[in-house]
């Protein structure tokens, strides 16, 4: 990247530039051996994954949710934990607990599941609220607190919760606290003929993610998050998100529009896609593709119903979708 | 604007105004302005950097060592400062032009610049017009910019070839080559705001030096340089005149002089008297110059007409001449009218070389002047004067044979008329009734060219006309005289002022006649001037009266005019006196009180648009939309007005990316180039890299060429 008047550092800066893009390249390539013909949504949980960020996966079982999180955390050579989420779930099983250790006489920390890179929420809506709340803290801050004492989680933390579109008997809604922390919300949907045909073709008696190889450290994906910060945003796109976000405060449709870490999120999320295509700069379609992968789940529709869940969680999720299309369409990019 | 062209350009403006100031001022032959401008014009379209013959050495020894035989052979071979002066006029010439089609590098302009400096000296030392003064505003400008960019252009050739990145890790510093040309041909150096800016510096020079100039107090300090003004050549005005013998100036529209008269009512014409001529032989007249007494100048006041009473004085009339140097040296007086006094300006005595004379027969002679002269001169208009009846004799002589030969002649012209006004006027009416006006000389066959004129050819011009009725009056015993001068009809409405011109110059007669004194008698024809264009001639009477401002207001400003200027200031705005104080203490602290207040109040203004500009430049630093940014706009605009005739229409809230998968989507084969120029557009505008013109040009007329191969079909509109 040589620009006229370019910035003191401007060769590290390429550097840095192409060293994640060359991670964010090896991450999409290694999950696309496991996960086939989705290499849209790979890209964009490699993204939520450069901006440090969640991703909440809301499809019908069996379409590959549990096996792209096992990819990421298998493809960054990371550590990988699930979590399957029932009713009956405590925080403790969560986070982990205290126990007394005799010897030591004292309280001894045991690590729950969270403490791991990669953490699969499997049916995040079926526990009560009170466990769904446990990772609020670990999601947003990255460490945890028991009994006075706080434990940082190593990075690259990721948490991937999946919850069920369609059942709905004995679940519990998120609530909108929880739904802002992901950054983005994916959907996986079928596969196409042919691809799924690979997938049955393949067999079961091994698993594919097991015989994936690491393609690149966790300490590569630490830098290319870090990296995600350099990339420039020109005042006229930040001008554009901004009209976008203070379209969903005013629209009467919606009851809550996107609140400023919501924002944030959009704005990271922008970045890391912009290094994704091997750009230190962002361009309007960073925005206008990621607005409703990053912004729809945070609004909440009049009558409280949500735009990640409701009562009609599909409808609701829908009308959300819908509404702020309808914005992104309205206002002009630059 | 890349930054080479910019910087080209604006060299290029420097340099031609230079060399424009000194062609006006017409020191050049008319050959040598055009050439010379025809070659600079040339120069500029010539890349010598693409011709190895005039990048090698032997074309520029070869060049030094012409250049050298010239230079020897122009000033071995000057004898006379004129010579000297012409010689290097075409010898700055000829190294402008040479260096301008040898630009090799920075280097080359430097000396560029230096040359059309020179030029500007020597410009300097013989113009003072308003035009030379414009010229010079633009030459003040074009110099901040040119200057500006030829050091950074300088800097960044030859002094940092390196550019220093700070070193990572305790590492030392890593250093790349600076890409020169890419910075030359970068659009980013230099811009409109940079030219604007520097212009706006470039005038508040010019004012600040202006107010400089207005207040501080002049001392009149006068130079002797070795070059001066090239005299207006003029004829008749020596102290001989032969008939036939010179050019014409009916063509010429020079002006020599600017005539004011203050008070009074602007007459249809005005005759302006310069220098009368007694003897006459052969067609030769000779002044008498015997009697010349040598006029003292006391606090510039000369007075010549000691006899005239104080009642007289009061009428008398002033008369306001702007002389140009002209190659005489007479000085005008208006005529009729009898001078009384001469009022010269302070700098007079201070001209070397100058001494003042008066004739008998009336003429104010200045010998050696070689600058332009302002003077006034006061006169009573209705007094016509008179000569001691000594001198009279002198006014009747005549050559035997003509007088032998005319008497005859003029008698028979006169008649019955008894009286010497009556004759007078019957000869001149004569003349002027049946004889042609022509500017065409014929040679005469005799020795006495006023027999051919008088019996044969019957035409000829003004000098003709006043010495044949001279020589008729004389052969009379009417003492008389011829008179050359200028007759003007010439008013300048814009400056209030006639202007006299070098086609105004005017032979005619004067009589003395008993009682009346020496009358004036014109017997030429008057002629028919010829057609003018009324907006050319506006314009050309506009541009007279600023040069005449120029010279009046700016020239000529010295102490006195100064004290004017902060009297009337203080006039404008009335102080308060304070009562305690002395009045004499008052009026002699006003002058200086107002111009300090002046000065503190330009100077506040000034600091003002000073902070104004820099608040305005910081402002701009800010805001982050370029002018290039909006170039780039305007070469997408081209893109999307093609699509959108084939049908692809971009949505409000769609991006371009979005657009150009849409046309990958159809299949349309100006999806490619769409792609690449959006991929092009989108770093330039957001990741702020310079834009490849060429390649985007090319994409667009790739875009373009495919859109008319392939026009669009139906489905491709949008639903």
């Amino acid at each position: 990247m040589n620009t006229v008047g370019s910035l003191p550092g401007a060769t590290q800066r390429a550097a840095a530039v192409k060293a994640a893009y060359s991670t964010m390249v090896r991450l999409v390539q290694s999950i696309g051996q496991v996960v086939h013909g989705k290499s849209e949504v790979i890209r964009l949980a490699v993204v939520a994954l450069g901006a440090r960020g969640h991703i909440l996966l809301e499809d019908i079982p069996g379409v590959g949710k549990t096996t792209l999180a096992r990819a990421l955390a298998r493809a960054t050579g990371s550590k990988f934990r699930r979590i399957q989420f029932t009713s009956d779930l405590l925080p403790s099983d969560v986070i982990g607990v205290s126990v007394w250790n005799e010897e030591a006489r004292q309280f001894e920390f045991k690590p729950g599941p969270l403490f791991a890179n990669v953490v699969l929420a499997d049916e995040i809506n079926r526990a009560a609220p009170r466990t769904q709340s446990s990772l609020l803290e670990a999601m947003s801050e990255g460490r945890v607190s028991v009994d006075h004492f706080t434990h940082t989680i190593e990075q690259p933390f990721l948490v991937m919760a999946t919850q069920n579109p369609l059942e709905h008997f004995g679940t519990y809604p998120l609530p909108e606290s929880q739904m802002d922390r992901f950054l983005l919300r994916l959907r996986l949907g079928y596969p196409s003929r042919y691809d799924e045909r690979r997938v049955i073709m393949r067999g079961s008696q091994f698993d594919p993610v097991e015989d994936l190889q690491p393609a690149v450290s966790p300490a590569e994906v630490v830098q290319m998050q870090d990296t995600v910060c350099l990339v420039r945003v020109e005042e006229s796109l930040l001008e554009y998100a901004e009209r976008v976000i203070a379209e969903t405060r005013r629209s009467p449709l919606l009851q809550l529009g996107v609140s400023p870490r919501g924002f944030q999120s959009w704005f990271r999320a922008a970045q890391a896609r912009a290094l994704s295509e091997h750009r230190d700069y962002c361009v309007p379609d960073d925005f206008r593709e990621l607005a409703v992968p990053a912004l729809a789940h945070r609004l909440v529709l009049p009558g409280g119903s949500q735009g990640g869940y409701s009562d009609a969680l599909s409808n609701g999720r829908a009308e959300a979708e819908r509404i702020l299309s309808g914005i992104v369409e309205r206002i002009s990019v630059p | 604007m890349r930054f080479a062209a910019t910087h080209k350009a604006v060299s290029y403006l420097m340099v031609t105004t230079a060399f424009v100031m000194l062609m006006l001022t017409g020191e050049l032959p008319l050959w040598l302005s055009l050439g010379t401008l025809m070659l600079i014009a040339g120069s500029y379209f010539f890349d010598p950097q693409q011709h190895p013959l005039m990048m090698g050495r032997a074309y520029n020894y070869s060049l030094y060592a012409l250049l050298t035989v010239l230079s020897l052979l122009l000033f071995g071979s000057a004898a006379s400062t004129d010579a000297f002066w012409d010689g290097g006029l075409r010898l700055l010439c000829l190294l402008l032009v040479c260096k301008l089609w040898q630009r090799r590098h920075n280097g080359d302009y430097l000396q560029a610049y230096v040359i059309s400096f020179v030029m500007l000296l020597g410009a300097t030392f013989v113009e003072s017009s308003m035009v030379y003064a414009l010229l010079l505003f633009v030459y003040v400008v074009a110099v901040i910019w040119t200057l500006t960019l030829f050091h950074l252009r300088r800097e960044m050739e030859e002094n940092y070839l390196l550019k220093h990145l700070p070193g990572r890790h305790g590492q030392a510093a890593e250093s790349e080559r600076v890409e020169v040309e890419r910075i030359l041909n970068s659009r980013r150096v230099v811009g409109p705001p940079f030219l604007l800016t520097t212009a706006g510096a470039g005038l508040s020079t010019f004012v600040l030096a202006l107010i400089v100039f207005v207040l501080l107090p002049r001392f009149h300090v006068t130079v002797d340089l070795p070059f001066h003004r090239r005299m207006l050549p003029s004829t008749g005005f020596s102290d001989r005149l032969e008939l036939g013998s010179h050019g014409l100036l009916r063509d010429n529209p020079r002006v020599v002089m600017r005539v004011e008269l203050p008070g009074q009512r602007p007459p249809k014409q005005l005759r302006l008297r310069g220098v009368a001529f007694a003897r006459y032989h052969h067609g030769r007249w000779t002044q008498q110059r015997q009697g010349e007494q040598p006029l003292s100048v006391q606090h510039g006041v000369v007075t010549m007409d000691l006899g005239a009473s104080d009642a007289q004085r009061a009428k008398a009339q002033r008369t306001e001449v702007y002389l140009e140097p002209l190659d005489a040296d007479a000085l005008f007086t208006p005529s009729p009218g009898r001078t009384l006094s001469l009022l010269l300006p302070e700098s007079f005595a201070g001209l070397p070389g100058l001494q003042l004379g008066s004739t008998p027969d009336g003429q104010i002679l200045a010998h050696g002047r070689r600058s332009p002269l302002h003077y006034s001169v006061l006169s009573l208009p209705d007094v016509q004067p008179d000569t001691s009846p000594d001198d009279v004799a002198l006014y009747r002589e005549l050559s035997p044979e003509l007088r032998l030969k005319l008497r005859t002649l003029a008698l028979q012209i006169v008649g019955d008329a008894v009286s010497s006004v009556d004759r007078a006027e019957r000869l001149s009416r004569y003349l002027q009734q049946n004889f042609g006006y022509t500017t065409r000389l014929w040679k005469p066959s005799q020795e006495e060219p006023i027999f051919d004129f008088l019996l044969t050819e019957k035409r000829g011009h003004c000098e003709y006309f006043a010495t044949a009725l001279a020589v008729l009056l004389r052969s009379l015993d009417i003492p008389s005289r011829t008179v050359n001068g200028y007759l003007t009809a010439e008013w300048n409405s814009f400056g209030q002022f006639f202007v006299v011109r070098q086609q105004h110059a005017h032979s005619w007669v004067e009589a003395l006649l008993p009682g009346q004194g020496w009358v004036i008698f014109d017997p030429t024809p008057p002629q028919s001037s010829p057609p003018r264009l009324p907006v050319l001639f506006k314009l050309r009477q506009f541009l007279d009266g600023l040069d005449m401002g120029f010279g009046k207001y700016v020239l000529e400003y010295d102490v006195l005019a100064q004290q004017r200027l902060s009297d009337r200031m203080s006039s404008l705005f009335p102080r308060r006196a304070s009562r305690g104080s002395l009045p004499g203490q008052r009026v002699s602290a006003q002058p200086s009180d107002w111009r300090a207040v002046t000065a503190v109040a330009l100077f506040l203004l000034m600091l003002a648009a000073v902070g104004w500009l820099l608040w305005r430049r910081l402002r701009r630093v800010e805001l982050p939309v370029s002018r290039d940014v909006i170039e780039g706009k305007g070469l997408l605009r081209q893109a999307l007005l093609t699509l959108k005739k084939r049908g692809y229409v971009r949505g409000q809230g769609e991006t371009l990316q979005m657009l150009s998968q849409r046309l990958v989507d159809a299949s349309d084969p100006c999806a490619p180039p769409f792609a690449k120029l959006v991929e092009h557009y989108y770093a330039h505008r957001f990741g702020d890299l310079p834009l490849d013109r060429a390649e985007v040009g090319r994409l667009i007329r790739e875009l373009q060429t495919l859109a008319k191969q392939h026009p669009a079909r139906s489905s491709s509109l949008p639903s």
